[in-house]
């Protein structure tokens, strides 16, 4: 029985309509339905459409799935079913070859895979996923690098089971091998499973699954009290807690899962919540990212040839997404479930890279605590952890940077808006406490800014309660300096000040006055502090729109912010020249108050972020030989 | 935005055609084969150089064997069968007697893409061994990239 026992007839897509290109293709083929059944595989792949899209978390990602009926007509109805397996000894000429009765036992329906992949293939070039449902009402299907099912009630669920595997990596669940209480399958090997639902570890602070576990949740949660045989026993805690289960891949003891049911170890429930995740994350990269306009992204380059980006979700959640000029974008991906505070503008999260394979993020959590989170090439994403004791404004920022590979400095506004510094090395690590400095208070909104013009200083800014620009600054020799106003200008209370350091002894300062004009001054080390604050080129911010500034090289500076009607503007300076005119990035519009993000990799090429009118994050890019490029959805490409 | 959406990457040209390739092998009793190369249009998740691969996995070189990526392969040969009970019955596990069949990994493949190379990490070292000397990967299939393809 080959393909000459049938024919291909023809596609149709019957769920969804995103770019195929990248969007999860699951294709379903039928065997051993004749020219006549094709009415049967249509509804089956209808009733699969819908099995699927009603089972969590499917369904929210709906946009991103694609599904496709390959209609073949096969010679005979039906599929082998030997009577050595206990079948009924029927044969069936079809053209996937499917037959009941693998291994010997009769519920494994096993086909020609190649001839499935293959066939997909030439249907659907873009197919993630290639299922096969076979025309019979006997109740069996397998899985592999193809998922097969039949017709008997119930069967999606192995078809859903199985894509566990085939398309997200999913591990089984269960703690036996072939029926249970088997001698051999007492205690896991001591060997940690690559799978990212299933563990050896119960160590709470390096468990893959570790951000999910609430503190108060016992680990391990549950034991095996007998590892002779499997533990069925209830749940000690409710349904839906994570932490660690014991008897787990195929082994009643010494391996862990993350929940205690789940569609990886029964049918007929629902996946735990690490395998949403999972699947979550292997669908994340194909969509788009809504992100808070008023929260600034945060871009980091690790080397030139890399971009992290970092975002913040209308819910809160923590994204992020890279680039490398070797592969293009990779897609959004959850950070560890971290939630970032509402309130005022939002939290934002901010990175630094202190070298180039390393980062560090920190952002204002729900319960306004600050958090932080690294990634390092060695061992990947850490845990979210508290830093300090402090709590500040819902909403608040978390200003970082690293004036050397082995220091961090961090600098936000508690409860009270007092302006608050922490610092990391790496030879005594985090320092004990939040500092508050120099009774310095912000305006309601106002985050503390700091640049490192060399290693051993730093200047701060912020807005005050009287909506001045303040200063203070730290030197090695001398500690830190009382607050000083920058006098000339009222701004906004929630204004920002930035500012660039174009070379050490050199401070440009950029922020929005009460009237939304944006205004600079400037510092240099011959001068002091210019006499007084001037509108840049006559330009007015969006209420709530920062000033963004870099210095692509030391007598060059770009700015950027979101206009009065709302489009994404930029301007430059170059030395001995004037400021130019406003221009509108390439046709782009922002939201009301929205932030733009920029980054120079190298002096000729900026990158710019902005949250675009639909919610979503756009990105465009300049560079000295092109100018500027068209926006495109950051996503993936 | 107003302006009209351009897919592309920060500083570099959008690439002619599709920068993916599907690869199906076929295998029986633990020999490997690739009987398909196809150029996909399609975005491909999932791979990163930075992860010491623990998992059957295709590595694409370029010219000079330089890696390029690495795509994980979830049990690429299978050496048990998952069966299903009726429902509410327990889901088991069988050894895979065949021991043949079929398998798909899409990779990225760029323009300096020149090789796909399906491996196997290597055994883990011995303790007294460990992070003195990694161990090679087992070679399952080492295949150029058809000229029709690249």
């Amino acid at each position: 029985m080959t393909t000459a026992d049938g024919a291909v007839i023809g596609t149709t897509q019957i769920h969804g309509n995103a770019p195929r290109n990248k969007a999860f293709n699951i294709v379903l083929l039928g065997d051993g339905f004749t020219a006549a059944q094709q009415g049967a595989f249509d509804a089956a792949a209808t009733a699969f459409v819908n099995a699927l899209l009603g089972t969590n978390p499917f369904g929210d990602l709906r946009p991103v799935i694609n599904v496709f009926r390959v209609n073949v007509r096969s010679t005979d109805s039906g599929a082998d079913d030997p009577a050595a397996a206990g079948g009924t000894g029927a044969t069936a000429r079809t053209y996937f070859d499917a037959s009941f009765g693998g291994g010997g036992i009769r519920r494994l329906l096993l086909a020609n895979t190649t001839t499935v992949l293959t066939t997909a293939a030439a249907q659907v070039p873009e197919f993630t996923l290639a299922l096969l449902v076979v025309n019979s009402t006997v109740y069996g299907g397998a899985g592999g690098s193809i998922g097969t099912y039949s017709l008997a009630g119930g069967a999606t669920e192995i078809a859903i089971h199985e894509a566990g595997h085939t398309a997200f990596g999913l591990a089984d669940e269960y703690p036996y091998w072939a029926g249970g209480n088997e001698a051999d399958r007492q205690h896991h090997p001591a060997t940690e499973p690559g799978e990212p639902n299933v563990t050896i570890n119960t160590n709470r602070n390096t468990l893959k699954w570790r951000w999910a576990v609430a503190a108060s949740t016992p680990i391990p949660t549950q034991t095996n009290p007998n590892p002779a045989v499997e533990d069925y026993s209830p749940s000690p805690v409710p349904a839906g807690t994570v932490g660690t289960f014991e008897g787990a891949h195929y082994y009643h003891a010494g391996a862990y899962r993350p929940e205690w049911n789940c569609k990886m170890r029964n049918l007929g429930v629902e996946f735990c919540a690490i395998c949403k995740a999972v699947i979550w994350n292997r669908f994340r990269p194909l969509m788009t990212q809504e992100v808070r306009a008023s929260a600034l992204m945060s871009v980091v380059a690790r080397y030139p040839e890399h971009l992290d980006v970092f975002a913040v979700g209308p819910d809160g959640r923590c994204v992020s997404n890279w680039w490398d000029a070797g592969s293009g974008w990779a897609g959004w991906f959850s950070l560890m479930g971290g939630v970032a505070a509402p309130g005022g503008a939002g939290s934002p999260i901010t990175a630094i890279s202190r070298y180039d394979r390393h980062l560090d993020l920190f952002t204002v959590g729900t319960d306004n605590r600050v958090y932080s989170a690294w990634w390092d090439a060695s061992s990947g994403w850490s845990s979210w952890f508290v830093l300090g004791s402090i709590r500040c404004r819902p909403g608040s920022v978390v200003t970082a940077l690293s004036r050397y590979t082995d220091q961090i400095d961090l600098f936000t506004t508690d409860e009270s808006g007092r302006t608050m510094t922490l610092w990391w090395n790496g030879g005594g690590g985090w320092a004990r406490d939040w500092v508050h400095l120099g009774g310095g208070i912000a305006a309601n909104g106002a985050p503390v800014t700091a640049v490192a013009r060399r290693p051993h200083h730093l200047d701060i800014f912020t807005v005050g309660t009287d909506n001045r620009v303040y200063s203070a600054w730290w030197d090695q020799r001398s500690g830190w300096s009382g607050w000083f106003a920058i006098k000339g200008i009222t701004c906004r209370p929630d204004s920002t000040v930035t500012v660039v350091a174009r070379h050490p002894d050199q401070l440009d300062l950029f922020t929005t006055d009460s009237a939304g004009r944006i205004m600079s001054t400037w510092w240099n080390v011959t001068g002091g502090w210019a006499n007084g604050w001037f509108q840049v080129s006559g330009g007015v911010a969006s209420p709530g729109s920062d000033v963004t500034a870099i210095a692509r090289y030391t007598g060059h500076l770009d700015l950027f912010v979101i206009g009065t009607d709302n489009r994404v503007y930029s301007t430059w300076w170059h030395e001995g020249g004037n400021w130019a005119g406003w221009f509108n990035v390439s046709g782009g519009v922002g939201r009301p108050g929205g932030q733009v993000a920029a980054i120079s990799r190298h002096a000729e090429q900026i990158d710019v972020f902005v949250t675009g009118s639909d919610g979503l994050a756009y990105s465009t890019w300049w560079n000295g030989a092109g100018g500027w490029a068209g926006w495109f959805q950051l996503g993936i490409t | 935005m107003s302006s009209p959406e351009t897919p592309g990457s920060p500083g570099e040209e959008t690439p002619d055609g599709p920068a993916a390739l599907r690869l199906i092998y076929e295998y029986e009793n633990g020999e490997v084969r690739l009987v398909s190369q196809q150029r996909v249009d399609v975005a491909v998740t999932g791979f990163d150089l930075t992860e010491a691969p623990t998992t059957d996995h295709v590595e694409v070189r370029d010219i000079d064997g330089a890696a390029l990526s690495r795509v994980r392969v979830r049990d690429a040969l299978p050496q048990s069968l998952e069966v299903f009970g009726e429902p509410g019955e327990a889901i088991t596990r069988v050894p895979d007697t065949v021991q043949r069949g079929a398998f798909t990994v899409v990779v990225p493949a760029p323009s300096a893409a020149a090789r796909v190379v399906l491996q196997r990490p290597g055994p883990e070292a011995p303790p007294g061994e460990r992070g003195i000397e990694s161990v090679e990967p087992v070679v399952l299939s080492d295949d150029a990239i058809e000229e029709t393809q690249r």
